[in-house]
């Protein structure tokens, strides 16, 4: 295997998009992007890997006129041009699709399609015109959606296949894709994957950023390498294996399998019986849930995404009042406490959102990781903040984490994606709580920082905490728990309790709902 | 880097107010025969005499105090406007107060502002109540209790504080504190009083309970983003509900200054304007509780050279008017350009609604929080 960089090229007018030394340095200093030389073929799908914060999103935002390198060249066609703003990409034949969503919630998926380039029919916009035009697109490029729905009440999956409509609309040649599986189901990962194929076929070119090695072996044509900044190298994906493009992105060995000795199941610390929540909307979210979380373990919940595991994690965190049912911590009733409260009886959460609950993206990063504490000593002092005190907890939580950052007083938006994640986790972990929820503790962060994680949550299992794991990677919930439950349709279906033996395809039917154990209790 | 950052928003601001006065120049010279004694009155007038400094530091220092009640809210990203209220209430209570308690000057005007502060503090509780447990829209409520605000200060003057047969819709004036019937000026023949000291120490005092305390924390967290606070464990609704009331006492403070400080009795309508013109200071002040103070020196400043141009020269008074609905206009349009830009990179919460003021208005508030932070 080579790898040097653009080992693997064909003849240079093929280059469809072309960067040449892009240097990109933030205002605060950090130095995003250093020389960068990155090449896409027409018609390829092109992965681009690297750890958090390795600068993959800057460059992509710099092809795609978000940000401006400080020198460098970009070559269309191998054409110099240069990308003042977004628009100037869309004429120029490119699309993003962001890490996080930008669709307009209460518009339908047809209105959020034409938005900004509406058809109009003497000055008005033409509704079903446009509803025509989305299905028209839908059909083309095998996405289906359903272009009445709004987008507030679809789910993620649906709502990516919108943003990636958007961009065809808009006359996309050359999609980039960042991090587009990292909120999917492994199921709706094969369907985009099923798409982007008919895209390539059909003369488009993708660009695709992922965490997860086995899509780039999967999916990719050539993948290009990133660190701290710096392209590693660009290969072939057929010439390398997993471990390889992992040493090129870590630059060293990385276990892929967490490895965790068995578990020494203590007491019985949080028990929920019987929760049922109705949401706003009318659906029986939870039916009968119950469930017992025991020290040193941890407890798997595994199940198609909006089946309820939001709701019971928020429910158990205090966030949401259940309609009925108990929640007992350690035995005591913790019910109704609230977030506080429920804090107080040692309960972390690791939210499945981290900009929505998890952090404030536009308060400092000290301030993100005492949002749990601040009020108790010593980061409280009579009611006044201890500053010191704070900074110290940034400081251990930055190193204990890997937090990419060169400093603590920047405001966690500045963060790279999967650098916002590990503050989260390491706020929730450094609590030393009692009961640990974690939902989608992973979701954006790279495979060192994930096998970070994975040994963090095995290390507090093993100091006695209770961990409850919700995690739309089956590999990763079966890979870590110690017993695992399955929900369909806010119920539990099934507890499996020597999960090293049960298959995947079983644990699938359970999730579809085609089978279910008698008799579930999960208090065994 | 901080530094940068904070220079950078101040460029910011001086770039906006250049605008706008380059707009109201560009106005005046469309609209006056003699546009070069207008600017000369309009950029002049403010320092022009011991009475019109005098008139410049009262406004300033009443702007200082509804700029804070607007700042202190705005970072909790609640869009209340109830300090033009809060302000008349403060003003009648301290005003029956210097009336009819006993004692000496200085007791009395003590009194006096520690029982506005209280009243404008009750007052701000009822929207922060209804919008903390009932979710009642703070900008409708505070609205309505503004109108509620002003009928009852004119029912008690003309019912209960007029003296009857008196011509004019004013109280006795203040007998308490001797000859001029206001509080003791700090420079002698003017209106300046210990109110501009007050606002001084108000401006320290939000700046300090902001981003020296446990609670500023949770109102901040709040602002920036109220389920990451509920997650956290904060109790906003009483952090909202608390916001808005201390706010109120605040707006308070600026009625009783003017009725003690300035009028000398309770007069007809103690307020111009000055709960809607915190507004205006806080943007510009970027919610920034320490500067708001020089926000306010400058904001007076040209409201009463306005008023010194439209008393001497052919231009209206308009004027100060157009100045401020430019300011608001740029500074809400340049705050709603940075959210739009930053919604495009794809990295605001996507569950914020486009266009709402709130929103709009705290992402200004980033800026200063880094810096205290
Ligand atoms: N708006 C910003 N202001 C300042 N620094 C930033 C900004 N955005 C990113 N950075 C910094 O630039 C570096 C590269 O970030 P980038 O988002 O490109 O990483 P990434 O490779 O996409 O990572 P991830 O896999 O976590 O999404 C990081 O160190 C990050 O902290
Ligand atoms: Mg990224």
């Amino acid at each position: 295997m080579s790898l040097s960089p653009q080992s693997s090229v064909l003849s240079p007018q093929s280059f469809v998009l072309e960067a040449r030394g892009i240097t990109k340095r933030y205002p605060n200093g950090v130095l995003a992007n250093d020389h960068v030389d990155f090449r896409v073929l027409k018609g390829e799908i092109h992965a681009l890997v690297g750890e958090n914060g390795a600068g993959k999103t800057t460059l992509m935002k710099a092809l795609y006129g978000l940000e401006q390198p400080d020198s460098g060249q970009i070559l269309l066609d191998g054409q110099p041009t240069t990308i003042p703003n977004p628009d100037a990409a869309i004429r120029h034949g490119i699309g993003m699709v962001h890490q996080h969503f930008m669709l307009i919630p209460s518009l339908t998926i047809a209105e959020n399609i034409i938005l900004g380039r509406e058809p109009t029919k003497r000055g008005v916009i033409a509704e079903d015109d446009a509803v025509r035009i989305a299905r028209t697109l839908s059909d083309q490029y095998g996405l289906h959606v359903d272009p009445q729905a709004r987008v507030d009440v679809i789910p993620v999956g649906e709502r990516q296949r919108v943003e990636i409509l958007k961009t065809l609309y808009r006359g996309a040649e050359i999609l980039i894709l960042d991090e587009p599986t990292a909120v999917l189901t492994p199921q709706e990962t094969n369907d985009l994957f099923r798409a982007v194929r008919s895209l390539v076929a059909q003369g488009k070119t993708v660009i695709f950023i992922t965490h997860k090695l086995r899509e780039v072996k999967e999916i990719s044509d050539n993948v290009t390498v990133m660190r701290r900044g710096k392209v590693v190298g660009t290969v072939r994906t057929a010439d390398v294996t997993r471990e390889e493009i992992a040493r090129m992105m870590v630059g060293r060995e990385v276990l892929d399998r967490t490895r965790k000795g068995a578990a020494a199941r203590g007491p019985l610390v949080l028990e929920a019986t019987n929760l049922n929540y109705v949401t706003p909307d009318g659906k029986r979210a939870l039916a009968d849930v119950s469930l017992a979380a025991y020290s040193g373990e941890i407890l798997g919940i595994a199940g198609v995404e909006g089946n309820g595991q939001t709701e019971l994690i928020e429910v158990l965190a205090g966030l949401t009042l259940p309609a009925a049912g108990k929640i007992a911590v350690n035995g005591k009733n913790v019910t109704g406490l609230g977030a506080r409260g429920t804090r107080e009886a040692g309960v972390s959460h690791i939210p499945e959102d981290r900009l929505e609950l998890g952090l404030a993206a536009d308060a400092s990063i000290e301030e993100n990781l005492i949002i749990d504490r601040y009020y108790r000593a010593p980061y409280s002092r009579g009611g006044f903040l201890n500053f010191r005190a704070e900074a110290e907890n940034a400081r251990r939580a930055i190193a204990d984490f890997d937090v990419r950052t060169p400093d603590a007083k920047m405001t966690a938006r500045s963060l790279s994606g999967g650098n916002m994640q590990k503050l989260v986790v390491a706020r929730e972990l450094s609590a030393h709580p009692n009961v640990l929820l974690a939902a989608q503790p992973t979701r954006g962060i790279d495979i060192g920082a994930t096998e970070l994680v994975h040994r963090q949550l095995v290390a507090a299992r093993d100091a006695g905490t209770a961990v409850i794991l919700v995690s739309a990677d089956l590999g990763e919930v079966m890979a870590l728990s110690d017993r695992l439950a399955v929900m369909y349709n806010g119920e539990i279906v099934a507890l499996i309790t020597d999960v090293p033996s049960v298959t995947e395809e079983e644990l699938g039917y359970y999730m579809l709902g085609v089978k279910r154990q008698e008799a579930v209790t999960s208090n065994e | 880097m901080r530094q940068r950052a904070v220079l950078l928003e101040v460029a910011r601001v001086v770039m906006i107010v250049a605008i706008a006065l380059a707009i109201s120049f560009l106005v005046i010279l469309v609209v006056s025969k003699q546009p070069s004694e207008a600017f000369k009155q309009f950029v002049t007038g403010a320092a022009g005499s011991r009475n019109r400094v005098s008139n410049w530091l009262v406004q300033a220092t009443t702007m200082t105090f509804t700029g804070l009640a607007v700042a202190l809210v705005f970072q909790a990203r609640q869009f209340s406007l109830g300090a033009e209220g809060q302000l008349y209430l403060g003003a009648l209570m301290a005003g029956v107060m210097a009336l009819h308690t006993p004692g000496n000057a200085v007791i009395v005007a003590t009194v006096a502002i520690i029982v506005a502060i209280i009243t404008g503090f009750l007052f701000g509780l009822i929207p922060g109540y209804l919008k903390a447990y009932f979710g009642a829209n703070e900008i409708v409520s505070t609205l309505m209790l503004n109108a509620i605000a002003t009928a009852v200060y004119a029912f008690v003057l003309v019912q209960f504080l007029k003296p009857p047969r008196a011509g004019t819709n004013e109280s006795k004036p203040f007998a308490i504190f001797g000859d001029t019937n206001r509080l003791h000026p700090l420079i002698a023949d003017t209106q300046i009083s210990v109110t501009a000291l007050l606002a001084i120490a108000a401006a320290i005092f939000v700046h300090v309970l902001l981003y020296r305390t446990t609670f500023g924390y949770g109102l901040r967290m709040s602002g920036f983003n109220l389920r990451f606070a509920e997650y956290g464990g904060v109790n906003t609704r009483r952090t909202v509900m608390l916001a808005m009331a201390i706010s109120g006492g605040i707006a308070g403070i600026a009625g009783a200054g003017l009725v003690l400080g300035t009028f000398g009795r309770v007069n007809a309508a103690p307020s111009a304007g000055y709960g809607f013109d915190g507004i205006v200071v806080a943007l510009l002040a970027r919610n920034f509780p320490l500067a708001v103070i020089p926000a306010a020196l400058f904001y007076s400043y040209l409201r009463v050279g306005a008023d010194v141009m439209g008393q001497n020269t052919d231009v209206p008074f308009e004027m100060a008017n157009v100045i401020q609905a430019i300011i608001i206009l740029l500074i809400t349009a340049e705050a709603l350009t940075r959210w739009l830009r930053r919604r495009r990179s794809g990295e605001d919460e996507p569950e914020l609604p486009p266009m709402s003021a709130p929103e709009t208005i705290t992402s200004t508030a980033t800026v200063p929080t880094e810096a205290a932070g």
